[in-house]
């Protein structure tokens, strides 16, 4: 088990390796992965999942629904071993398997993801292979509140409580932002904790990007019983970033010229530190 | 044939427990009878086809094997984006057995007859598409579903369509055709029980002209055997494509495409729906309104000699 700030090293990391993919690609969702690098960081180094049989047939599945946020999940894998890191700054390139969503061919991506309202779908059958199977792997689905448009999402959420699948948790990464205006202003999502909770979801709320509590709930999402988890993590769409922290310009984008002093001013390195790896 | 491919699902979970029947609340007394004697092995998602067909390939990922029972259009429409992304782009085991295709809903409008789905899932990655014209073939269909590893969809039409073939039938997943009926005039390639209409339309033909048809079964557009539809073509040189299907992406347009292929030089003719199909009526009375009866079909048997 990592300490909080272990893991906040790690998401350091974790974040250089998205600007140096970015300052490769000069394209791509960047806020919308900055936004769940702590999560993603959280599940595979505290570790919430089970780390030493993560390559099995009986891993915990992690799907990553908003699959324009790939980034964050590429780095985090990349670091986790799944791939080598120099493929990070394959990003976008000709030939790669790491392209602006994600790659079923690509080792730690369970399906291709980026039609939003898929991805907590596919969760919904695997968390019911475990059940089906009598195996302990678990399912972890990391969707964004932008996402909870989609009619589907509610579709697998009334099924997973129907079906009682425990061994399922999502995280909403509720950044209040989707691709073009705030969430409240293009289709409120109402009361967002009432919702899940009238779908029989047990639910909880906390700050998406404080690791204590990030890791405490899915601590508490693998006590619970009976009622798949959601946790409602708050976050900042471009964390990490100054210039586009809950910035609605920033959905789909990359630094453009003096922006990477910024990074670098952040963050206290060097314009060579993101060109290799 | 509904039945006969629902059947050998039942026959397939009593072997095999990674067999599983799915539906969105979309039951026969088949599927109820193994709700109630496999409880494991029969998944209800209720109306949200969107969420069983990922679902269905995330237990596919993990080793399941399930066959999705419901309307197709509510499949095959409603839901193509998730058949396309989450079981046909990773190539997963998922099995859709789509019900009331064709105008077999008669009366029920045009919301429940599926008659353009072909075109959308032939273009889809690693989909074997198959349209059964009778009973044993549906249930040979759905053998070679289970059979074979990758997304397969079956075109399931009523009940009790004239049967053609006996029980030793060999379903063919290659895409090969079958002649059901010799003839050296005029080539009908047909997919569906409407095959029958083919048929009766060949022998009145036949006795009442002296013109000679054959016809021709066509299992799966996708795979079909292009030699073996180029060949057939190229000997009468005259071809009529007949389908509950709309000629646009469906049967008529894949034989089509192998005739430009193969540089067939033939006199053709495509009869199936233009669009929806319109009207109300019983099976009969929408072929008539449709334009795809018998009559319709001796009638361009005619004019294409």
């Amino acid at each position: 088990m990592r300490s909080p700030s272990e893991l906040e090293g790690i998401a350091r990391e974790v974040r250089l390796d998205i600007f140096r993919m970015f300052r490769k690609s000069g394209t791509g969702h960047l806020a919308p992965a900055l936004s769940c690098a702590d999560i993603f960081t959280t599940l595979y180094f505290f570790p919430i999942i089970n780390w030493d049989i993560r390559f099995s047939e009986k891993r915990d599945r992690v799907i990553l629904s908003k699959g324009h946020a790939c980034s964050a999940l590429y780095a985090v894998l990349a670091r986790a071993e799944y791939f080598p890191r120099e493929d990070l700054l394959t990003f976008y390139q000709k030939n790669s398997l790491l392209g602006g969503h994600p790659n079923v061919n690509l080792r730690g991506i369970e399906t291709a993801t980026g039609a939003l309202g898929h991805g907590i779908c596919f969760a919904t059958g695997t968390a019911m292979a475990a059940k089906l199977g009598g195996d302990s792997f678990r399912t972890y689905a990391v969707i964004g509140d932008g996402e909870c448009e989609e009619g589907s999402v509610w579709e697998a959420a009334m099924f997973a409580a129907n079906q009682k699948l425990d061994n399922l948790v999502v995280v909403v990464d509720n950044n209040t932002l989707q691709a073009s205006d705030r969430v409240n202003d293009i289709a409120p999502l109402g009361e967002l904790e009432k919702k899940w909770e009238s779908f029989g979801w047990h639910v909880l709320r906390t700050d998406g990007h404080d690791f204590n509590r990030l890791c405490a709930a899915f601590a508490e999402a693998k006590e619970t019983i009976e009622v798949p988890t959601v946790i409602i993590a708050d976050t900042v769409k471009g964390k990490g970033l100054g210039i586009a922290e809950d910035n609605k310009e920033w959905h789909s984008r990359a630094p453009k010229g003096d922006e990477w002093q910024t990074v670098l001013k952040d963050y206290g390195i060097d314009i060579k530190d993101l060109e290799t790896i | 044939m509904r039945n006969r491919s629902t059947q050998m699902v039942y026959d397939l979970i009593k072997q095999d427990k990674r067999v599983l029947a799915v539906t969105a609340d979309n039951r026969n007394e088949i599927f109820d009878e193994i709700r109630v004697k496999y409880p494991k092995q029969y998944i209800d998602y209720g109306i949200a086809e969107e969420n069983m067909i990922a679902s269905c390939a995330g237990l596919a990922t993990c080793g399941y094997i399930p066959f999705l029972y419901t309307i197709t259009n509510f499949m095959s429409m409603h839901a193509f984006e998730f058949i396309r992304n989450d079981v046909c782009i990773g190539n997963r085991n998922v099995k859709f057995l789509g019900r009331s295709s064709g105008l077999v809903s008669c009366s029920m409008g045009a919301t429940h007859q599926g008659t353009e789905e072909l075109a959308l899932l032939r273009t889809l990655p690693n989909m074997i598409t198959i349209t059964p014209a009778t009973p044993i073939e549906a249930r040979e269909a759905t053998r070679f579903a289970y059979e074979h590893e990758g997304p397969v969809y079956i075109r399931l039409e009523g009940f009790n369509e004239p049967e053609l073939f006996d029980d030793g039938y060999i379903f063919d997943g290659m895409g090969g055709v079958i002649r059901v009926r010799e003839g050296t005039d005029i080539s009908i390639f047909v997919m569906g029980s409407i095959i029958n209409e083919a048929l009766s339309a060949a022998e009145e033909l036949q006795n009442e002209k002296g013109i000679s048809v054959e016809v021709i079964n066509v299992p799966s557009v996708r795979p079909i055997k292009y030699d073996q539809v180029a060949n057939i073509s190229a000997r009468t040189g005259n071809v009529i494509t007949l389908e509950e299907h709309s000629i646009y992406g469906g049967l008529g347009t894949v034989i089509a495409e192998i005739l430009a292929r193969h540089k067939v030089i033939c006199n053709f003719k495509m009869l199936g729906l233009d669009c929806c199909a319109t009207g109300c009526g019983n099976r009969n009375d929408m072929r008539i309104i449709n334009h795809i009866s018998k009559d319709d079909l001796k009638r361009v048997c005619m004019d294409m000699l």
